[in-house]
């Protein structure tokens, strides 16, 4: 993972230009990092091993599948369910489209599915609700649904 | 033992379910765990690293400083800003979501955060490719929706979640 260096190399930017400036302060910023990086280590640990077991249940063919089994409504309902359960890496999204497209799954499906997929995930559901809240992840996720399903109707549109 | 059950109740419960999985399909055990190993791995860095800016943040920016730029009163500016940040970050958005937590309880906006999350679904990045096998047509439109959707989401969730709704610790 590539893109996670960026990460990296801000966090280090960042500790090495505290450092020279407040050691103090630099201390007490690793200190609240230590405890955020217990709270949060061991949520994604376990959701790491759902994804795990999730993806390896159910293969990308299988997705493809589902995918294509159906149109209209009903295709962009299938699309935005399967989006929701489908663990695929936000990178992965649109190579994935890509080939779906191929294999003649329409605009308005794979816009449900690829929006789906990068905004609601059932299994990082937990992380979401242990940091920002129930209310918050209730209101987004449900919000995000209507709102991909209604947007899936503009594709429909487009051929 | 009351309060390490409610603290732990999300994980025990995944935990529960990921059992449950295993017992169902032994002999995928192995390839599922590897995967998750693999994953975790290559993320690990990366959220020591998110965990890290969350704490520079709380220890060095004052919380006026965050208010005054994404908090409810910076109106169009914050949301403009939050739109900005989600559409150019990688990664993926969970190993987020304990810096904005951070950024909620200092004074930033739910809007602006809720907007910065619907903005992820843009993947600058992955736009050309994306265009050379999806077409201009559905990659303009797609990121436009996203787009609009995400102020739109950022300005609903707000209206729904009060900040004293925010968690009590």
């Amino acid at each position: 993972m590539d893109a996670g260096n960026i990460y990296l190399l801000i966090a280090f930017l960042f500790l090495l230009i505290s450092a020279l400036k407040d050691r103090e302060k630099t201390k007490r910023a690793l200190k609240v990092t230590g405890k955020i990086a217990l709270t949060v280590l061991p949520v994604l640990f376990f959701i790491f091993i759902l994804m795990g077991i999730i993806s390896v249940l159910v293969p990308k063919e299988t997705i493809a599948q589902w995918l294509g089994s159906g149109s209209g409504i009903k295709g962009i309902l299938i699309g935005e369910l399967v989006g929701c359960f489908a663990l695929i890496q936000p990178a992965a999204v649109f190579p994935f489209a890509g080939i779906l497209h191929n294999k003649g799954a329409g605009y308005s499906v794979l816009f449900a599915f690829a929006m789906t997929a990068i905004l609601i995930g059932i299994v990082t559901l937990p992380a979401e609700l242990k940091f920002l809240g129930k209310k918050f992840t209730i209101v987004r996720n449900v919000l995000t649904f209507i709102f991909v399903f209604l947007l899936s109707f503009v594709f429909s549109y487009i051929r | 033992m009351k309060t390490i059950l409610e603290d732990y109740i999300i994980e025990l419960v995944i935990c529960a379910v990921a059992i449950i999985l295993m017992i169902l399909n032994p002999h995928k055990v192995v390839l599922g765990l590897t995967y998750a190993v693999n994953m975790y791995v290559s993320l690990f860095l990366v959220i020591l690293s998110v965990a890290f800016i969350s704490g520079f943040i709380s220890e060095t920016v004052p919380p006026n400083t965050i208010a005054k730029i994404i908090g409810k009163k910076s109106g169009w500016k914050g949301v403009l800003i939050g739109a900005v940040f989600g559409t150019f970050m990688v990664g993926p958005s969970y190993v987020f979501y304990t810096l904005f937590r951070n950024l909620i309880d200092k004074g930033a906006g739910i809007n602006v955060i809720a907007t910065t999350i619907g903005a992820w679904a843009i993947k600058v990045q992955w736009i050309p490719f994306a265009i050379s096998i999806l077409g201009w047509k559905f990659v303009v439109i797609f990121n436009s929706l996203i787009f609009i959707y995400a102020i739109i989401s950022g300005y609903v969730v707000d209206f729904f979640v009060k900040r004293k709704e925010s968690r009590k610790d």
